[in-house]
């Protein structure tokens, strides 16, 4: 891996390399991919106490199956590609709830108990901002179907916190919304403007809302959803006049009083918020929805839902309610966690080659971890190669030991 | 303690007393101290001072909980912020301009090519009325580029339209409204409302 002559220090020249991976794809190396993957693994732990069982997805599937679960929006950056056998177009999953509804809706059509399912693996994204980069996102999540109660949202809210506690995150905060209240805000621009409201109302830019909707009474409701935000506490207060008018917002304040309530009895009121003019998610959410937020990390770390219609797309209606953990957001979170150590059983084996694999073997049967060198390449080793292994074992004769024991203590007895 | 982002330059000068009101010294607000980070009297707050075109970035990543920036800026960047305020300085509008008395500027065969520091908005603009165009990013004297060739029209910022005219150039249409919006990050935004608010809406009284 020696550098190639014409790199010449000072000097660059701009070209694509052509090992180089697209845009917003990378490579996990260790020792990150290691503790990725054991995040994910105590995350899943965490749902399956909860009664929630795998399922694994394809990567990609037919467009027109996907997008039945994305919002216009969300359609316009998905991946895409011919598949050559059949001709269809196929895309790359930007979100697998889609699936999961499938999967639902053709397996296990009617049943009485409610189906857990949870998944684990990456989708890929634009998300909006971030240079609007393509974005290979690790995910973990549960969907619980067919159970329309709150018990169901809180549940989904309650697995997820309990596994991103799991994870030593003990103080993400669950902050409300609902679907229902966003779409009733949406309907007050006129078809035509309600991208231009979406737009604004995700950004709570009243100056930009205040021109594009026109109807003083449509303002001010908007204008108290934005405001109606901050402690859950303030569900159990008097509700903004300009938003008691519809029933669907009534109704859909109850169901967000219940889902605090129940969370404030589960010992979690401090970690509880409420944000009436979140609109995220128009795409098949319909009803009480949330976001994960952690100190430190500039998104939301999970998100989760109600999406009582999407079953029917795929032929079988269910309600239904879920959850997802962007896993690289929390190793983001959890980046200010010291490290872990380097585990110091895991060894690498230096000797001459048919005394050290015999050696490596019981060694490896008695628990250790163990790589294997010869000891020529530990001699021209490069300090940075070695930091991985808790320590370098020799052996020789049909002994193994530290290679900076100067007692030669045999560690195969 | 709260990590604002505000931009060096023009904008600085008319938040000055704003930020004042909220605890920063003189001696913090002073454009020719070198330091690019700088905290309140009882620290509650702390400023970077970057280039505006750089404040949906940090903002946006929360690197700064909150900032000020132009529209023009924040457009510009697509940045998934919160606008809670709209601080009605620095107004001024995006337009498109062309040399005077050639507002037609468009040779036969050849698709217009539009110099601009703006390209995502001014390929939003265009493409908004359905007109092929060919943008040519530049980083600042974009009035230059027309005036030598490189380009037919611009889209630029225009506030009273004084530099347009010493390089004979005028306003065609305008793109968009701008003037400093106050930002907030969306989770700091929710985790640290209280404050956050409490500081951003002192940012927006006017001064007296």
């Amino acid at each position: 891996m020696a550098r190639d002559s014409t790199d010449i220090d000072g000097l660059l020249r701009i070209t694509t390399a052509p090992l180089a991976l697209p845009a917003g794809l990378r490579d996990q190396l260790p020792p990150r991919a290691q503790e990725r993957r054991s995040r994910a693994r105590t995350v899943l732990e965490r749902f399956a106490a909860w009664g929630y069982e795998l399922v694994v997805p394809p990567a990609y599937e037919r467009e027109d199956s996907i997008a039945r679960g994305l919002s216009d929006r969300a359609r316009r950056d998905v991946v895409r590609f011919v598949e050559p056998a059949s001709g269809h177009v196929v895309a790359l999953r930007p979100d697998m709830t889609p699936q999961i509804a499938r999967i639902a809706a053709t397996h296990y059509a009617s049943r009485s108990i409610p189906l857990r399912l949870m998944y684990e693996g990456s989708v890929l994204r634009t998300p909006r901002g971030r240079s609007r980069k393509l974005r290979q996102i690790a995910q973990a999540g549960v969907e619980l179907i067919g159970w329309s109660s709150v018990d169901a949202d809180v549940e989904v809210m309650r697995v997820a916190l309990a596994a991103l506690s799991a994870l030593g995150l003990d103080d993400v905060r669950v902050e409300l919304s609902h679907a229902a209240i966003a779409h009733e805000l949406v309907a007050l621009a006129t078809p035509e403007r309600r991208e231009l409201l979406v737009d604004a109302l995700s950004a709570r830019d009243l100056a930009t809302i205040s021109r594009i909707v026109d109807a003083p009474q449509a303002r001010a409701t908007i204008e108290s959803a934005c405001r109606f935000a901050g402690s859950a506490t303030l569900l159990d207060g008097p509700i903004p006049a300009a938003l008691a008018e519809k029933a669907t917002v009534r109704a859909a304040l109850q169901q967000l009083t219940v889902v605090a309530a129940a969370l404030a009895e589960a010992g979690l009121a401090d970690r509880t918020l409420v944000d009436l003019g979140e609109v995220r998610g128009l795409g098949y959410y319909t009803g009480v929805s949330f976001v994960l937020l952690a100190r430190g990390v500039g998104e939301p770390i999970g998100a989760g839902g109600r999406y009582d219609e999407l079953l029917a797309e795929y032929g079988s209606a269910a309600p239904a309610t879920g959850c997802a953990i962007d896993l690289e957001l929390v190793d983001e979170a959890l980046a200010t966690v010291p490290g872990q150590s380097v585990d110091a059983r895991r060894v690498l084996l230096v000797g001459p080659s048919t005394h050290r694999r015999a050696a490596a073997q019981r060694l490896r049967e008695r628990g250790w971890i163990v790589a294997e060198a010869d000891a020529d390449q530990l001699a021209s080793a490069q300090p940075e190669e070695l930091a991985s292994f808790g320590r370098v074992l020799q052996c020789d004769e049909g002994i193994a030991f530290d290679r900076d024991d100067p007692q030669r203590t045999n560690l195969l007895e | 303690m709260i990590t604002l982002a505000i931009p060096k330059g023009r904008l600085l000068v008319k938040l000055a007393p704003r930020l004042r009101s909220v605890g920063f010294s003189d001696d913090a607000l002073d454009e020719r101290d070198r330091r690019l980070l700088r905290s309140n009297r009882d620290e509650s707050a702390r400023l970077l001072l970057l280039k505006p075109d750089d404040v949906p970035t940090y903002v946006e990543h929360g690197a700064a909980d909150a900032g000020v920036v132009g529209r023009d800026v924040l457009l510009e960047r697509n940045a998934n912020v919160f606008v809670p305020h709209d601080l009605g300085i620095g107004r001024c509008r995006l337009a498109v301009a062309a040399p005077v008395g050639q507002r037609n500027a468009r040779r036969e065969g050849r698709i217009l090519r539009v110099a601009t520091k703006y390209p995502t908005i001014t390929t939003a603009h265009f493409a908004a009325k359905g007109e092929e165009v060919e943008v040519i990013y530049l980083g600042g004297s974009v009035e230059i580029a027309p005036l030598v060739g490189l380009a037919d029209c611009i889209v630029d910022v225009v506030e009273t339209g004084e530099t347009l005219r010493q390089n004979g150039l005028e306003v065609i249409e305008t793109v968009c409204d701008v003037s400093a919006v106050t930002v907030a990050n969306r989770v700091s935004m929710k985790l640290q409302r209280a404050a956050l608010t409490a500081l951003l809406d002192a940012l927006s009284v006017e001064e007296r």
